[in-house]
């Protein structure tokens, strides 16, 4: 089924500095969007904002055509994967799995070849590559329309960053995904859709010599 | 269902089970020596319940709150909000309370 997120009009200031100033975002299933920008260009505060997850006074989030306030409210819809690590450090990683049971298919995590040997290992036990997969992974395969994700590869070895990269090209043919990172390699790699976030707006990059006209890479990239 | 906000409801209740033992004792040697009589272990109790249900639970919110905030990420991916996790969370520690005061009307007993 093909499922259409859009979001207009969003505008967020922290204080007398204007964030976002009237975004508009359109994502629907099959899309990865490569959404990039300088520190501080308001990627993250984006992502949260279209999560439902941090206020704003201005915006309008619809998913297939349906008005919504806080979309991570309703189950099924967008799972979101948060920049630093969001799994509880005293739980083993079986136990956070078993909290997910309900959205994930769980026999198909216990048979991954990284999180096998580490499934009754605690959160804050695990190396941060292995914790950061795990949450990636799990965010991925969450049963929902649409994933952000937010620096997915920050901290992940180079052996599992193509692992995860599959997975994302694996899970966009259900979902629609929009992910951001500062390793603009493996983004404009993966993605399909390429957005850059300048002054406050949303640029939409019809090829990725694009980020080198906008000034986001330099000209010998 | 219920076990989704454990995790959070525990995180609270261990922050909670070591500020409310501190408060009520020092509220019985408050009582104490304000009122020069003994204090029953119902009057311990009752001053137990209170820091339970009030301070000892506020600061355990608090506690998450300012030190394991990013964890409310794994709550919203689950479909819960903030305001769902403290509600329920505080539902669970009025029901800790009321078996505690059961066990302890219970002890007084024998």
């Amino acid at each position: 089924m093909q499922n259409r997120f859009e979001a207009d009009s969003i505008r967020k200031a922290f204080g007398e500095k204007q964030v976002l100033t009237d975004v508009y975002l359109s994502c629907q299933t099959g899309d990865i969007i490569g959404l990039l920008g300088r520190n501080g260009s308001g990627k993250s505060t984006l992502l949260k904002i279209l999560f439902g997850t941090l206020y704003t006074d201005y915006k309008h989030i619809s998913i297939n055509g349906e008005f919504l306030v806080q979309p991570f409210k309703q189950t099924g819809l967008i799972s979101f994967l948060h920049q630093d690590n969001f799994l509880p450090r005293s739980m083993s990683v079986k136990k956070v799995l078993q909290l997910f049971d309900h959205k994930i298919d769980y026999s198909e995590f216990i048979k991954d070849q990284v999180l096998l040997k580490v499934l009754n290992t605690k959160i804050g036990n695990l190396s941060g590559g292995e914790s950061r997969y795990l949450e990636i992974k799990l965010i991925l395969n969450l049963e929902s329309k649409f994933v952000f994700l937010d620096e997915p590869f920050n901290g992940i070895s180079p052996v599992h960053i193509d692992i995860i990269k599959d997975m994302i090209r694996k899970q966009a043919d259900n979902k629609g995904i929009v992910l951001t990172d500062h390793d603009y390699r493996n983004v404009l790699d993966v993605a399909n859709k390429y957005m850059i976030l300048l002054d406050g707006g949303i640029k939409i990059l019809k090829s990725k010599e694009e980020f080198i006209y906008w000034g986001y890479l330099p000209e010998d990239k | 269902m219920i076990r989704r906000y454990l995790p959070y409801s525990f995180s609270v209740l261990k922050v909670n089970l070591i500020i409310s033992p501190i408060a009520t004792f020092f509220a019985t040697m408050f009582a104490i020596s304000f009122t020069g009589k003994e204090i029953t272990l119902s009057g311990v109790m009752y001053f137990f319940t209170i820091s339970f249900l009030t301070g000892g639970f506020l600061l355990g919110a608090l506690f998450f709150e300012f030190f394991r905030s990013r964890e409310y990420y794994m709550f919203y991916n689950l479909g819960i909000s903030r305001l769902r996790l403290i509600l329920m969370t505080y539902l669970f520690h009025i029901v800790v309370a009321t078996l505690i005061i059961i066990l302890a009307s219970y002890a007084k007993q024998i």
